[in-house]
């Protein structure tokens, strides 16, 4: 009925409720910073192996989804670009940096570019493309869900980071590509309706990057600096194009 | 360039995309269900987490929406609960700007007066555009009872004008 009261309620009910109040990102659980240490080491070493020996990961009794779940559950389908999974269910997000087989030695680095900047309200983002070249034999590059900040002074730090997509790639000889990295960092402008997120370990003034592979690291300099970086939730991405 | 994927990617992924598509309309129905902003996106939260925890047991390839609405209506009856129990004040809706939350609050109290059950089946169909069916699912009742409830809610809604402000034209 339009014109009426009720319809006046409504209208106002569309327009208020499609101011943005919800936070960008998609929440996961809070989970400590990364650490690293021969203690955190053989502490995730023995999980593994713990994961290992239980095969695959089962689910408690208690937690089969149904709670929440009115829909039928079934196993999940992977849409794989290849009929194989060439990583192993290990190299998953809490991963030590190493996985795959490539070497840093063997990926030559060119000079990165700072691709682009993106300032919304509360929030800039910044993609760095970093090219590489397989200049040694086929090997696995293996994205870890870690990887090490830098500021202009001071050992490198390590942080989560978000994979993008696959996390594993196989290079062939002679293979380029470029490791792409997103990075988000709040600046402190009021977003109407939106709290801004929370941000763990945070380290400021990132200038440059070091990527974990098999042997070694990939050192990508920036080529500007990343206001902030926070380790839980992940504020920066990485992904590999071709 | 062989390029492979894991099961955690795509999951991930879908997750992501989830959470980009549907979040504003989990917060919209639970904002309608719970008339509070602030535990809206507390709710919304809380949901979207629930569905992280269960990522692996969930059929990605089936509609997704149903899962979470259903998931957040029982969150927020477990919350009301939980808080009668307590007797526990509301959290202030601070987390809008002024702007935003000075004509939450008229509309807030326009809207008190309804039920969640009116407040759901009014907002769904007449401004997401929900079919009575699609919020009786939603809300594990009758597509007759959802019905009645819009019917209802427009009637109260109508006598409001002698208390509370007209909405004023901010568009």
């Amino acid at each position: 009925m339009p014109g009426s009261r009720a319809q006046e309620i409504i209208d106002e009910w569309r327009a208020v409720t499609r101011v943005p109040s919800l936070p960008e990102r998609a929440p996961r659980p809070s989970r400590r910073p990364v650490q690293v240490g021969v203690g955190a080491t053989a502490l995730a070493a023995g999980a593994l192996v713990l994961v290992l020996l239980l095969g695959t990961v089962s689910l408690s009794p208690g937690s089969t989804g149904k709670p929440e779940s009115p829909m039928p559950t079934t196993p999940v389908a992977i849409a794989s670009a290849s009929p194989q999974l060439t990583v192993p269910p290990s190299a998953t997000p809490s991963d030590p940096p190493g996985a795959g087989s490539c070497s840093a030695d063997q990926l030559v680095l060119a000079e990165a570019t700072n691709d682009w900047f993106f300032t919304t309200v509360g929030s800039q983002k910044n993609g760095v493309s970093q090219p590489f070249s397989n200049r040694g034999g086929a090997c696995l590059l293996v994205l870890s869900n870690s990887i090490f900040v830098a500021r202009s002074s001071g050992a490198p730090i390590p942080v989560e980071v978000m994979v993008v997509g696959k996390n594993s790639y196989s290079l062939a000889v002679g293979d380029t590509g470029s490791i792409e990295l997103t990075a988000t960092w709040s600046t402190g402008d009021v977003i109407p309706g939106q709290t801004p997120g929370p941000c763990e370990g945070s380290i400021e003034g990132v200038r440059s990057v070091e990527v974990p592979v098999a042997s070694g690291r990939l050192l990508i300099n920036l080529g500007t600096v990343w206001r902030e970086v926070c380790s839980s939730p992940a504020s920066v991405t990485i992904t590999v194009k071709n | 360039m062989e390029v492979s994927v894991t099961l955690d990617d795509q999951v991930a992924f879908d997750y992501e995309r989830a959470y980009e598509r549907y979040s504003p309309d989990v917060f919209r129905f639970l904002l309608a269900w719970t008339n509070e902003w602030s535990s809206a996106e507390d709710l919304t939260h809380e949901a979207y987490l629930r569905l992280w925890k269960h990522r692996t047991l969930i059929d990605w390839n089936r509609p997704i929406l149903p899962w979470l609405l259903t998931t957040a209506r029982r969150l927020a009856n477990s919350r009301f609960r939980a808080l009668r129990r307590r007797l526990a004040p509301w959290r202030s809706e601070e987390s809008s700007d002024e702007a935003v939350r000075v004509r939450w609050m008229d509309l807030r109290a326009a809207l008190v007066m309804l039920s969640p059950l009116e407040r759901v089946a009014l907002t769904m169909t007449a401004v997401e555009g929900w079919s009575s069916e699609q919020v009786a699912e939603t809300l594990n009742t009758s597509a007759g009872a959802v019905r009645a409830a819009v019917s209802r809610a427009r009637r109260k809604l109508e006598v409001l004008d002698a208390w509370l402000p007209r909405p004023r034209n901010h568009r």
